[in-house]
């Protein structure tokens, strides 16, 4: 039997752990995605998805949490978390001309390739701004609709395309630079 | 489409981070289990209802005054809650004291006004302050009367009996000041009342009998009261007594006072009274009660050619000579009964006291002076 989302918040807000193991399965592969095309790294993926359904039970203990659209809202703390994560670990960006070292099982050059290109893109995006950055990441490598973005946000449909076309003309700026840039949470 | 163009080589390495990633499984139950965990805990001390309960009217407030937030910050919330409820009791209800300030007799807001005066006599204690207060408040009630006179209206009752009860007040308050204070205090009073009177004697009225009315009632009722500020500045103690005695009449069940034609205990036709202060026995020089009266006054011989008096009279029209045997007119009199053939004076030309003059000695002055 398939759950609305309402009946899974209804659930959760009294703590049925039926309805948050739910919530968990439901949402929690996407989190990690999510975490992971950002951070690039499995343990703090991890580090992600753990730290947001925390933070979920703890909003619904204080009696708070969200009434509606629960993938947009576990989405922004997971974004929020992966903002903050990238101010703790800020200051020395690597420099996309550094020759990366694959992983044990990455040996083919194709995938050191492809693993470059994607540092590269993560790197730009860290220089955007928190909200450039959950725009773009949404709707281009999630491939989320305007709407579901603007509710994640908590903007109008209007300021998340104003915002996708700053971030997009941020990026190509960016990744025409070589990627010198430092995050955006460094800068400040 | 000019836009995907523009940027199709940035959305293609966008791309690149689409790739799918593979989550260890025993990672993923690990984590699953340490939530489940975390959310039993949590669920033998939620009581989520209860704190819903006592939150309720902060939310609702909240979703009244404050934009949506999905994510709230308790705190944020309790400061903007009790920033609102204390901007609305206080700045608002002053607000609208403030706005009710200029309302006049007609307007919604005007019970507030005369509420708000009341509550600042109240709360002053210095008398000479009440009694400023008091005299401020009248001058607001010439200025509405004013208003409505030339707007064509008439004052209701309620304001011109607030007015008269503002004007007393005054006196009352500086007469509860020392004796030198209080002569200062009600020649300030004088000073007040009589600038009043010659705003009162400069009005127009709009041309109705009632708006005249209110005039001559506001002027005589300004005219007294300065004779009682006078009064008192002579003797403060007997104007006290005089109140005092006042205010026990009318604390008296069926004094009459209410009905305004009951003079007893009236300060002003009892008790020995103050030189110049407008009561007393009555000028002597009245021409009402003395010297050969105006012909066409309505008083003296009366008309010669008076139908009632000369000509036939017409049977059954009752006047005439009268019934030969009316033992009213007829007969020996019995001293004493009240009857008979009548004083003979009272066909002549009157004289000065003959039937007509002064009123009874115990409403020296009239009684248009009563409080």
């Amino acid at each position: 039997m398939v759950s609305t989302e309402q009946d899974l918040l209804s659930g959760a807000r009294s703590f049925d752990l039926d309805a948050l193991g739910a919530i968990y399965d439901r949402y929690s592969p996407g989190i990690y995605r999510y975490a992971m095309r950002l951070l690039g790294d499995e343990t703090l993926a991890e580090d992600c998805v753990a730290e947001t359904f925390s933070r979920f039970l703890k909003a619904l203990r204080a009696g708070q949490g969200p009434q509606d659209h629960l993938q947009a809202y576990l989405y922004r703390i997971a974004h929020n978390w992966i903002t903050d994560s990238y101010r703790r670990q800020a200051p020395l960006p690597e420099s996309l001309d550094e020759t990366l070292r694959a992983s044990d099982y990455q040996q083919p050059e194709t995938q050191a390739a492809l693993h470059l290109e994607q540092q590269q893109v993560r790197l730009a995006l860290r220089a955007l701004t928190p909200d450039q950055r959950q725009v773009v990441t949404l709707r281009f490598i999630e491939g989320w609709e305007n709407n579901a973005v603007a509710a994640a946000l908590g903007k109008p449909v209007g300021a998340i395309k104003a915002l996708q076309h700053r971030a997009l003309s941020a990026l190509r700026k960016l990744l025409s630079s070589g990627g010198q840039e430092q995050s955006y949470e460094a800068k400040k | 489409m000019k836009r995907k163009n523009e940027f199709d080589d940035i959305l293609k390495k966008l791309l690149l981070l689409r790739t799918a990633s593979h989550r260890d499984p025993e990672k993923a139950q690990t984590g699953r289990d340490a939530f489940l965990q975390e959310a039993q805990s949590l669920a033998g001390t939620v009581t989520p209802q209860p704190k819903q309960r006592h939150n309720g009217w902060m939310l609702l407030l909240q979703s009244m005054f404050l934009a949506h937030r999905k994510e709230r910050s308790p705190m944020l919330n309790l400061f903007a809650t009790v920033l609102v409820v204390v901007t609305l009791v206080l700045g608002g209800g002053g607000a609208t004291v403030a706005a009710a300030q200029s309302s006049q007799p007609d307007q919604t807001l005007y019970g507030i006004k005369l509420w708000s005066e009341d509550v600042r006599i109240d709360l002053t204690s210095n008398p000479e302050m009440q009694s400023e207060l008091a005299l401020e408040f009248a001058d607001r009630r010439v200025a509405e009367i004013q208003t409505i006179l030339q707007a064509g209206g008439v004052p209701s009752e309620a304001v011109q009996t607030r007015y008269e009860a503002q004007v007393e007040q005054a006196i009352q308050f500086a007469l509860n000041l020392p004796d030198d204070q209080a002569v200062a205090a009600l020649e300030q009073v004088r000073t007040r009342l009589q600038t009043q009177q010659s705003l009162l004697l400069q009005f127009q009225s709009n041309g109705t009998p009632e708006g005249e009315a209110t005039l001559v009632r506001a002027r005589q009722m300004i005219q007294t009261r300065i004779q009682w500020a006078e009064a008192g500045m002579l003797d403060p103690m007997q104007m006290r007594n005089l109140f005092q005695q006042r205010e026990q009449n009318q604390l008296t069940p069926g004094n009459g006072n209410n009905a305004g034609n009951n003079q007893g205990g009236n300060p002003w036709v009892t008790g020995t009274p103050t030189p110049g202060s407008g009561y007393g026995p009555g000028d002597p020089n009245n021409p009402w009660t003395t010297g050969t009266p105006t012909p066409g006054s309505g008083h003296g011989p009366g008309d010669p050619n008076n139908p009632w008096t000369t000509g036939t009279p017409t049977p059954g029209s009752s006047y005439g000579p009268g019934d030969p045997n009316n033992p009213w007119t007829t007969g020996t009199p019995t001293p004493g009964s009240g009857y008979g053939p009548g004083n003979p004076s009272l066909t002549s030309t009157p004289d000065g006291g003959g039937g007509y003059g002064p009123g009874p000695q115990t409403t020296p002055g009239g009684n248009s002076n009563r409080p």
